[in-house]
């Protein structure tokens, strides 16, 4: 005698199981952030764009080293270098000949100008001794409570910001540059 | 069981609407706890993962100073964070603001904490349950049952 077997009926759950569904939007909301995460930059990360590229450069004005005052307004339609420096900076001392080149390349009235901002106030005087010894002749204003680094965003040195003619900054540079460089960001190639 | 999900979606959103919306800061503060409470909130630029309350690094000093000044000036704690995120980006904060996308990393643990519970939840359910035997037959048991009767008869 043979008992018919019965036949396996395959099974579609009608509802899924609330777990379930708990399971998949903690996977979802993982996998989101590690999305996030893996898409910002590193805090500590040594390449950042400034946020100030594009914005109306922040004021600068004060005596520069030689007594000349200086107001970073009276230089509207040109091109500025805005250069942070100290003489305990190597890259800073390494960068100072292309400088002093792009500054001997352009000294027309119109021409780019340079304006270098001393960023430790301990360190003056041997920026006056350094000017005199490798040479450059435009404006050094000491930095003295650190507010024009703060107002441009400095994080180390040497860093420049190039001001294009209508006084909005165009460029930023984090380490030293080079005269191609220079020539490049102030449109003279 | 339908309703009690419902209630977990309920406490997820209500979580995600209370830390985005809740304040950083607490009540009023002296001038000079002021400037102790930002200072450690910005990030020092020129250290790894530092506060310029916790640096004696030129521009963590300067940073400092410039928080004092913008005290003294009025400016209130969040113009103030705001200018040094104007000037050095979002990690000038050394914890990110919870607005935008920046609240994700705010949200998120509270979110997965109420997944958490209610996986348990199920999970503990499920196995009483099974344990008793109370939960009856399911609709998939139902279903061999009468196919395997449908076949004798």
């Amino acid at each position: 005698m043979s008992t018919p077997e019965a036949s396996v009926v395959p099974v579609a759950t009608s509802r899924r199981s609330p777990a379930r569904w708990i399971a998949v939007a903690v996977l979802v909301m993982l996998v989101l952030l590690v999305g996030l995460l893996a898409t910002r930059p590193a805090a500590d990360s040594k390449v950042k764009a400034s946020p100030l590229v594009g914005q109306a450069a922040p004021s600068v004005s004060g005596t520069a080293l030689d007594g000349r005052a200086v107001d970073l307004a009276d230089f509207k339609g040109r091109y500025v270098v805005l250069n942070f420096f100290a003489t305990w900076c190597q890259p800073c001392r390494e960068e100072h000949p292309d400088l002093v080149e792009f500054s001997r390349q352009n000294s027309g009235p119109s021409d780019p100008a340079i304006i270098a901002i001393a960023y430790d106030k301990s360190d003056v005087n041997a920026a006056r001794s350094f000017f005199a010894q490798n040479g450059g002749s435009w404006p050094v204003v000491p930095d003295d409570k650190g507010h024009v680094a703060i107002d441009y965003g400095v994080r180390g040195l040497p860093e420049t910001y190039v001001i294009d003619p209508q006084g909005n900054i165009s460029q930023h540079v984090s380490g030293g540059v080079t005269l191609a460089k220079l020539n490049e960001l102030t449109g003279k190639v | 069981m339908k309703r009690i999900g419902w209630w977990f979606v309920l406490a997820a959103v209500v979580l995600s609407l209370t830390v985005a919306a809740f304040p950083e800061d607490g009540g009023p503060r002296t001038p000079g706890e002021r400037v102790t409470h930002l200072a450690k909130q910005i990030r020092c630029p020129t250290c790894a993962g530092r506060s310029v309350e916790e640096s004696m690094a030129p521009l963590a000093v300067s940073s400092k100073q410039e928080i004092t000044d913008r005290v003294q000036r009025g400016e209130s704690d969040e113009q103030i964070r705001a200018f040094f995120v104007s000037r050095y980006g979002d990690t000038a904060l050394m914890s990110p603001e919870r607005t935008g996308l920046n609240s994700v990393p705010w949200i998120l643990p509270g979110l997965f904490a109420i997944g958490g519970v209610g996986l348990a939840f199920f999970a503990v359910r499920r196995w009483r349950g099974e344990a008793t035997g109370s939960s009856g037959p399911s609709d998939e048991d139902r279903v061999l049952v009468e196919a395997a009767l449908r076949a004798r008869s």
